[in-house]
């Protein structure tokens, strides 16, 4: 064949063995058009499935296995080698696969080469869908990045999150937290001071007054010795007056003496006199003094007491400290994760910060660089995969269609003659099936240009013979072997492969 | 946060290594995205721990 690649095997044989409704089926495929004959519900699509499960892993083994069975197998007889895979009912009921895949296996094959009734691209036109991002993006491996970007962004978020929790939204509160410390230290400061300047106030005077106390104190010591002294002159006249009265009772015969001691006597009573008035006014003195000294003392008690002024600043002192206690408590709260913290138990909130905005830091820029990385690709893919449709509708020369590609969008565009766009959903059946075919196959060339197999399910049944040959013709010269289901004519057993070369 | 980033790879530490990593996690699962942000957080950790903010 023309267009076989170097190294394409003669023939691929097909082994199912309880799977789907097929007992036991064994196909033949050579390098050409096979076109797998049968009636309807005798197997067509689990041939197809079955033989997908071998390079993609896209179909459950669920839908592979019999129901009613066990244990299923398919095996596949390919370039000289055996390739089998197991599927095994467990006890609760799963269906589980084990074994070997093809060779040229993988995973994208199912929704570039197997045009099935439940595969991506077909879905989609049936259903009436356009946009073909997410398909291009699987094929392109587009996908790869995508899911990257999603991470970094998810990761961005996270981190984000966490900037957003109490123990950031602390740390940042700290300038304010600072500056509500310094005040209070400032208002301790002031109080501090004012008590200061009130006890050295209350020194100074206590000290005047404890001056004062002892200056009376001495005046009234000497006041009281004169006192005595006086008492004591006092007692001494009288004793002379007695001692003169009792000269004066035996110098009665004198008259000169007498008259002598009368004056004498006259002179001590009147010196006793003064005594006594000087007497009385010391005594008035001494009362004066200590009255005063008992003034001064009680000041002195009162001063030494303390003033409530000063008990009123102590008390709000006291207050200010425990507020200064809670501030720097708040403020260290502020500074470090607590000691229990699950992720930075008793590490500073500034280095957690600054190492985490780093990673989003870096984050960005690799998101940025996956975003170039994904649009470029993305566009390159679009691009050659509208060129090969271009080429296909060109080649295929079906009638009534100018051009069909995805837009900027990724959303499929169908020209009409004359470039008119006809929406998808008002296309016939039969034009909604081509075009999957076409797509797919342009979705092969472009991806999965070495990928041997293209697999048709019941796609063709409604095209006349001209179309459909057309169509197999266009994909035989792009694809070593194609596999294509078809209704038989007459009922069959079991299904069989014709093969065209 | 900025928006716009040098994306050049040149400008980005690891970021060769890191898609040539990532690639591999894919091929070998693409839904695996949990190992995906573990790798990236591996690689933003290192990137805090051996560069400064530059701002």
């Amino acid at each position: 064949m023309k267009n076989m690649p170097a190294g394409t095997p003669e023939s691929i044989t097909l082994e199912l063995e309880n799977i789907g409704c097929l007992k036991r089926l064994r196909l033949e495929f050579k390098p050409g058009i096979n076109i797998i004959k049968a009636p309807n519900a005798s197997g067509k699509t689990t041939i197809v499935r079955g033989f997908s499960s071998m390079f993609s892993d896209k179909i459950p083994p669920s839908h592979i296995l019999a129901l009613d069975e066990l244990r299923g197998r398919i095996r596949v007889y390919y370039g000289g080698k055996i390739y089998e895979k197991v599927f095994r009912r467990t006890p609760s009921g799963h269906v589980v696969a084990q074994g070997d895949v093809l060779p040229f296996a993988d995973p994208r094959a199912f929704d570039a080469c197997v045009a099935l009734a439940e595969t991506g691209i077909v879905h989609r036109i049936t259903g009436g869908s356009t946009v073909f991002r997410k398909y291009l993006e699987n094929l392109s491996y587009g996908n790869y990045y995508s899911a990257l970007i999603e991470a970094s962004r998810e990761l961005i978020n996270e981190y984000g999150r966490k900037l957003a929790s109490p123990n950031f939204r602390r740390f940042e509160m700290l300038p304010l937290l600072l500056t509500e410390l310094t005040d209070l230290h400032m208002r301790r400061d002031e109080i501090r001071q004012k008590i200061e300047d009130l006890k050295r106030s209350r020194e100074n005077r206590l000290r005047e007054i404890r001056f004062k106390i002892n200056e009376k104190n001495s005046i009234f010591s000497r006041e009281e010795a004169l006192l005595s002294q006086l008492n004591r002159d006092l007692s001494l006249e009288e004793e002379r007056e007695r001692n003169l009265q009792e000269l004066l009772n035996m110098a009665e015969e004198s008259s000169k003496i007498i008259s002598s001691i009368k004056m004498s006597i006259a002179s001590s009573q009147e010196r006793q006199a003064k005594l006594k008035r000087e007497i009385e006014t010391r005594r008035r003195l001494l009362k004066e003094l200590k009255s005063d000294i008992e003034e001064l003392r009680k000041r002195l008690r009162k001063e030494e007491e303390g003033s409530p002024e000063i008990k009123d600043l102590e008390e709000k002192l006291e207050k200010v400290n425990k507020m200064i206690i809670l501030k720097e408590e708040e403020i260290q709260q502020a500074e470090r994760f607590p000691p229990d913290d699950a992720e930075y138990p008793g590490r500073l909130v500034v280095d957690v910060r600054s190492e985490i905005l780093r990673k989003i830091e870096w984050l960005e820029m690799v998101m940025g660089y996956f975003q170039e990385r994904y649009m470029r690709r993305m566009t390159s893919a679009r691009r050659r995969f509208n060129n090969n449709v271009t080429r296909a509708f060109r080649e295929l020369n079906l009638k009534g269609f100018e051009n069909v590609f995805l837009d900027q969008d990724f959303s499929l565009q169908v020209m009409r003659k004359g470039n008119i766009r006809q929406p998808v959903e008002t296309l016939s059946a039969s034009e909604k099936l081509t075009i999957s075919l076409v797509l797919m196959l342009a979705a092969k060339e472009t991806f999965l240009p070495e990928f041997p197999l293209f697999i048709v399910d019941e796609l063709t049944l409604s095209y006349d013979p001209e179309r459909f040959w057309r169509l197999m013709e266009y994909i035989k010269r792009r694809v070593p072997y194609l596999i294509v289901t078809s209704l038989a004519s007459s009922p069959l057993d079991i299904p069989k492969v014709i093969h065209k070369p | 946060m900025s928006s716009v980033r040098d994306k050049s790879s040149s400008s980005i530490p690891y970021i060769k290594e890191l898609e040539k990593a990532a690639l591999k996690i894919l091929r070998e699962n693409p839904d695996d995205k949990e190992r995906l942000k573990e790798m990236l957080e591996e690689y933003a950790s290192r990137y805090s721990r051996e560069y400064n903010i530059r701002t």
